[in-house]
């Protein structure tokens, strides 16, 4: 081997070189959740490191707070071993929204983006310079020239001042994504394993819930649905007049839907009765996201060339009510499940989560979305 | 899968040309700590080379007195070899005794008598111009910062003598006979007379002498 052959081969990346991802980085509501993989060539990525700090305050708050943001994420960054700081987020919630918008493309006309800017003129308020946009096109519908794409809308100076936030805590922003892509990512990798082809995802948050529908690679929709957990626990509230604390543990205790054997205490008290009653508070709030879980149905199956939803999963703040799933998979008549222990589709050798994949860890389902851009799942 | 990012370009943009600008400050601000460091360097070195020929300048100085004073000194022993050979010029030459011997090698018979005899050694000072023979001279050279003294110093040797001989032939086989003699440079006979006595004429005569000096030239 000539000298310059050897040199050239030690630039050259080596096979079993570990890849590390970016960090996916979600800032929840009451906590930030940091997800790393890496992959060795020709094997699935595994969890290189993960965090989960808690918000002291709110998200609001920590969101206007540059040096406590710094603060956590450097906490979180040292809790594991992390590597680098690029890292991929998530906007959170209420900072941004999506619209399905049907576009056809003028005569000949290649332009995409010019073709959904159009479309989405009078749809926004103000100048459309105002506003950052993104979008992904749905596969083309087969009987017209027209199109269907997911749009990502968000204020412009809002999307700035997130980005500045990040860059102050020294994370070097490669991508800014939504929730619904990253959960669209990792239910793209579950189904790999399930062979599910059109998943639906109910993620359910503090003031409302979102419905993120998704076939294959595909990201249908993602919908907001005014019923959150706020909502359903202050009805508890008003419905018993008792506090919220005491309403919130209730539901986390006792859950909305019996389920025999799970909670030693509730079988020997005998709680049916209570189960009952939550059941029945709750029925008229919960019936309301099963219509818009029909809704998508339908919309999946117009979609889909009426294969249907072919699994549901649920996340959130609702998932971990004890029986949330069987009440939706009783009202809605289709079967619901937590989502899987994302962290159990990428178990690194020393870690616990491959044994596991019954652990419930929703609240980690987007940060691990977003760690998994640009990772090949097959290596 | 297709990807979304709702990073605007233009925030990127700006981002990569202030890490653009970071990074040419970061090199602008590396180039200038070298710069000032080799200045650092360079000024203490320039410091030491500076104390260097300052040194080298005190010691040069001291080298140029120190060449003053031999030169002073060389001058002074010229001085002094000319005024030692001066000396040894005065001492040099033949002895009385040998005089006297040379004188009575070149009398033939007794017609020849001095009535006085006298003898001078002494140096000359002789114009330069008028040097004729290489021996016997020796040159003053003047102490430094003084005007150059062009005389010249020859060390003379002679003798006058007055006596009386019976003729002029007598004479002239006298003064002959010197001529003859090595050590005898020059003989000029000064004057002559006759004196008449009651039993004949004798010629009176002045002879000067000059004896060759055995001092090297310096």
């Amino acid at each position: 081997m000539s000298v310059l052959a050897r040199s050239a081969a030690l630039f050259r990346p080596r096979s079993s070189a570990a890849i590390v991802g970016p960090i996916g980085i979600d800032v929840a509501l009451e906590a930030v959740h940091l997800v790393q993989l890496q992959a060795v060539a020709n094997h699935k990525p595994v969890v290189r490191a993960k965090a989960s700090l808690d918000i002291n305050g709110t998200r609001r708050e920590l969101l206007q707070q540059p040096q406590q943001f710094r603060s956590l994420i450097k906490r979180a960054l040292a809790s594991d071993r992390f590597h680098g700081h690029k890292a991929v987020l998530a906007l959170p919630s209420g900072m941004f929204r999506t619209i399905s918008i049907n576009y056809q493309l003028a005569g000949g006309e290649k332009d995409e983006p010019a073709a959904i800017l159009r479309a989405m003129k009078g749809r926004l308020d103000g100048d459309l310079a105002n506003y950052v946009l993104d979008y992904m096109p749905v596969r083309a519908r087969s009987k017209s020239d027209e199109k269907l794409a997911l749009v990502a809308i968000s204020e412009r100076d809002k999307v700035v001042d997130f980005l500045e936030l990040a860059r102050k805590a020294g994370l070097d922003v490669s991508a800014l994504e939504i929730g619904p892509l990253a959960i669209s990512r990792l239910t793209s990798a579950i189904s790999e394993d399930s062979g599910a082809a059109t998943v639906l995802v109910v993620n359910s948050g503090r003031r409302a819930s979102y419905l993120t529908l998704i076939s294959g690679n595909d990201l249908l929709f993602d919908q907001e649905v005014a019923i959150g957990e706020q909502s359903l626990v202050q009805h508890i509230c008003d419905t018993l007049d008792m506090p919220e604390s005491t309403a919130r543990q209730l539901l986390l205790r006792t859950g909305v839907y019996p389920r025999g054997g799970d909670d030693p205490l509730s079988d020997a008290l005998d709680e049916t009765g209570l189960f009952d009653t939550l059941s029945e508070i709750l029925k008229p709030q919960f019936l309301k996201l099963v219509d818009e879980i029909k809704r998508a149905f339908l919309y999946a199956a117009s979609e889909t060339r009426g294969r249907g939803v072919t699994e549901v999963y649920l996340l959130g703040s609702i998932a971990r009510w004890p029986g949330a799933e069987e009440m939706l998979s009783r009202l809605s008549g289709s079967q619901v499940s937590k989502i899987p222990n994302p962290l159990a589709l990428f178990p690194s050798e020393d870690d616990d989560t491959r044994h596991s994949a019954e652990h419930f860890a929703p609240e980690i389902a987007v940060a691990t979305g977003l760690a998994l851009r640009g990772m090949k799942l097959n290596g | 899968m297709a990807e979304l990012d709702l990073i605007p370009e233009d925030y990127r943009d700006r981002l990569k040309r202030r890490a653009a600008l970071r990074r040419y400050v970061i090199v602008f601000a590396v180039l200038n700590v070298a710069v000032f460091a080799a200045g650092g360097v360079f000024a203490e070195l320039a410091a030491h080379a500076s104390a260097r020929i300052s040194e080298l300048k005190s010691q040069s100085a001291i080298t140029e007195q120190q060449q003053t004073q031999l030169e002073q000194l060389t001058s002074k022993q010229r001085e002094y070899e000319q005024r030692w050979s001066l000396l040894r010029g005065l001492r040099a030459g033949a002895a009385v005794e040998d005089i006297f011997r040379i004188i009575d090698r070149a009398m033939v018979d007794n017609d020849v008598w001095f009535e006085n005899w006298s003898f001078r050694r002494a140096g000359v000072v002789v114009d330069g111009e008028t040097r004729g023979v290489e021996t016997g001279y020796f040159v003053v050279v003047p102490a430094a910062g003084q005007p150059a003294d062009t005389a010249d110093w020859q060390v003379e040797t002679h003798m006058v003598l007055e006596g009386r001989a019976l003729d002029h032939q007598a004479l002239s086989t006298f003064v002959r006979a010197l001529f003859e003699q090595p050590d005898i440079k020059d003989v000029s006979v000064q004057k002559t007379a006759l004196t008449n006595y009651a039993n004949g004429r004798v010629v009176s005569f002045d002879l000067t002498i000059v004896l060759n000096s055995d001092v090297e030239r310096i």
